[in-house]
């Protein structure tokens, strides 16, 4: 019986397993966070007076850490564990699909949903000029289509080049890894201690990110030690969160029993 | 084989154990009735089985490997139908599609074969069915599935009288030597007839760990009145509408009588 070869075909099926399984949950996902792209700045800037890299980290933060925690939902339930840890699959093999599939489809319909919310800003706008009588928004836009991942890793530069979105792509990437790996580990902790730990782990991020443009001037995302940082902790948070994951077993309570 | 060797487990530190330095083997090609009282840990050997929990001490063994360590290959020889289902919301066609690939020995035939006679439909919306309906959907599947051991975690719970002649039909027809079938239940009558060997836990260990064959051989399951337990040696007794069902030791020379595992199980229970 062939026992324990790790198989790139079988992770491939563990991910269309995944998406056959919670294509809804992604469609969720998407109108939620394109609802709060076209209703942050409005509300959240107007009304509170909040603004900056502050709201922007926070809310990076806490998507990331949801979406870290959600990772493994399908262990949260003794039933679901039952469902998932009896898959004719390998530990390997479940673990990096899962962290495959989450990232990508995270990055995914964070830029879809991020497209879409400026699409429907923009059409705002055009029906309100169209309504004054004013002729067609092209700044508008520029500026509601413009390539802006704010919330993925920082403010954009207009200068919009090939080798500028690919260094950018590659931060974005980078900066997943780190977030995602810290929160993925930090997360399975959050099921097993409860979500107080989550919370102030996002709200650590935010100061973080705030105090960094404070005393350095610059976001993370340009800093060249923080994705040297990235590339050496990167693999041992997911190194970690795996041992974690190995040791998953099915539990008659509600949390994770690690 | 599935081998349970030493094994002691309990849900966490400082709880009752549920299995002290317990050992039992499992071969192919056997239909094994788990049995046991409420909470004796039916369920959780099950779980240790497939490596769904971790012994504290000892080690299950599946055709040599730690079943501990889920590796695809072990994993893909159990299929576990569990006591309490719950299916995604999608068509039967879909969840056969996402689950069929990690099967490489699966049938089209033999679930059609299944699910025909479940009386059930060849492609249903699974959130329309009912609890019933959704364990014959996992036993027709868990057939198909070709895995070796299929486990069954009370598979009557939820079926009428129909459904659970059925099921045995289903069990009857593809159960071969080279498949195991072990069947958690406290439903004795529902699985009396399609038992080979009969486990029965209690008091963090096994009672009784025999074949059906061993156990009519040399134990009689009577009908007795008053008078005639007098000249039998009785191992347990109680009061039935005829006088007491009686387990004694088959005499030299009787015939064998049919087994009888409710009282079976009564005598183990209550026996030390």
């Amino acid at each position: 019986m062939k026992n324990n070869n790790f198989s790139l075909l079988r992770t491939g099926q563990l991910i269309r397993f995944y998406w056959l399984n919670e294509r809804k949950l992604w469609l969720w996902l998407y109108l939620g966070l394109t609802a709060l792209f076209v209703f942050k700045e409005p509300i959240v800037n107007v009304v509170f007076h909040l603004g900056g890299p502050g709201l922007d980290a926070f809310l990076t933060g806490l998507f990331l850490c949801i979406g870290a925690s959600w990772l493994f939902s399908m262990l949260f339930t003794k039933r679901g564990a039952i469902d998932f840890l009896s898959l004719p699959a390998g530990n390997a093999e479940k673990f990096i699909s899962r962290i495959v599939y989450g990232t990508l489809g995270l990055v995914l319909t964070a830029v879809l949903a991020n497209l879409t919310a400026g699409c429907i800003c923009f059409l705002f706008i055009w029906m309100m000029e169209s309504l004054s009588g004013n002729p067609f928004p092209a700044d508008a836009l520029r500026y509601y289509l413009r390539p802006d991942f704010r919330l993925l890793g920082g403010p954009w530069s207009p200068n919009c080049g090939a080798g500028f979105i690919f260094r950018s792509l590659l931060s974005i990437i980078l900066i997943w890894a780190l977030i995602l790996s810290l929160f993925t580990w930090t997360g399975l902790l959050v099921r097993r201690y409860g979500w107080v730990v989550g919370v102030a782990l996002v709200l650590a991020y935010s100061l973080i990110v705030e105090l960094a443009q404070q005393i350095f001037g610059f976001m993370p995302v340009q800093f060249r030690p923080f994705m040297a940082a990235t590339l050496l902790l990167a693999p041992v948070f997911y190194y970690l969160a795996y041992r974690a994951f190995c040791h998953a077993k099915i539990a008659n309570h509600k949390r994770l029993g690690l | 084989m599935i081998e349970v060797k030493n094994v002691t487990y309990a849900y966490s530190k400082g709880n009752k154990l549920v299995f002290s330095d317990m050992s039992l083997t499992l071969e192919p090609g056997k239909v094994y009735g788990l049995l046991g009282e409420n909470g004796v840990g039916k369920s959780t050997l099950l779980y240790l089985i497939m490596g769904l929990l971790r012994p504290s001490k000892g080690t299950v063994l599946v055709d040599g490997h730690e079943a501990w360590k889920r590796h695809s290959g072990t994993l893909a020889q159990f299929y576990l139908v569990p006591e309490e289902i719950d299916l995604p919301s999608m068509r039967l066609s879909a969840y056969v599609a996402s689950r069929r690939p990690f099967y490489p020995k699966f049938s089209d035939e033999v679930l059609s074969d299944c699910l025909q006679e479940f009386q059930l439909p060849a492609d249903v919306a699974l959130n329309s069915l009912s609890m019933g309906a959704k364990k014959k959907v996992l036993m027709s599947f868990g057939l198909a599935s070709g895995a070796r051991y299929l486990l069954m975690d009370e598979p009557t719970n939820g079926l009428d009288a129909a459904s659970k002649k059925q099921l045995r039909r289903v069990i009857a027809r593809y159960a071969d030597e080279e498949r195991s079938l072990v069947i958690s239940t406290h439903q004795l009558h529902d699985v009396e007839a399609m038992l080979d060997h009969i486990l029965i836990l209690k008091d963090s260990g096994l009672q009784l760990d025999e074949s059906a064959a061993s156990l009519t051989s040399r134990l009689a399951f009577c009908s007795l009145t008053a008078e005639e337990m007098e000249g039998r040696e009785v191992l347990y007794a109680e009061r039935s509408l005829d006088g007491y069902a009686a387990l004694c030791r088959r005499r030299e020379g009787d015939e064998e009588t049919p087994l009888a595992l409710e009282l079976l199980f009564n005598a183990a229970t209550n026996i030390n």
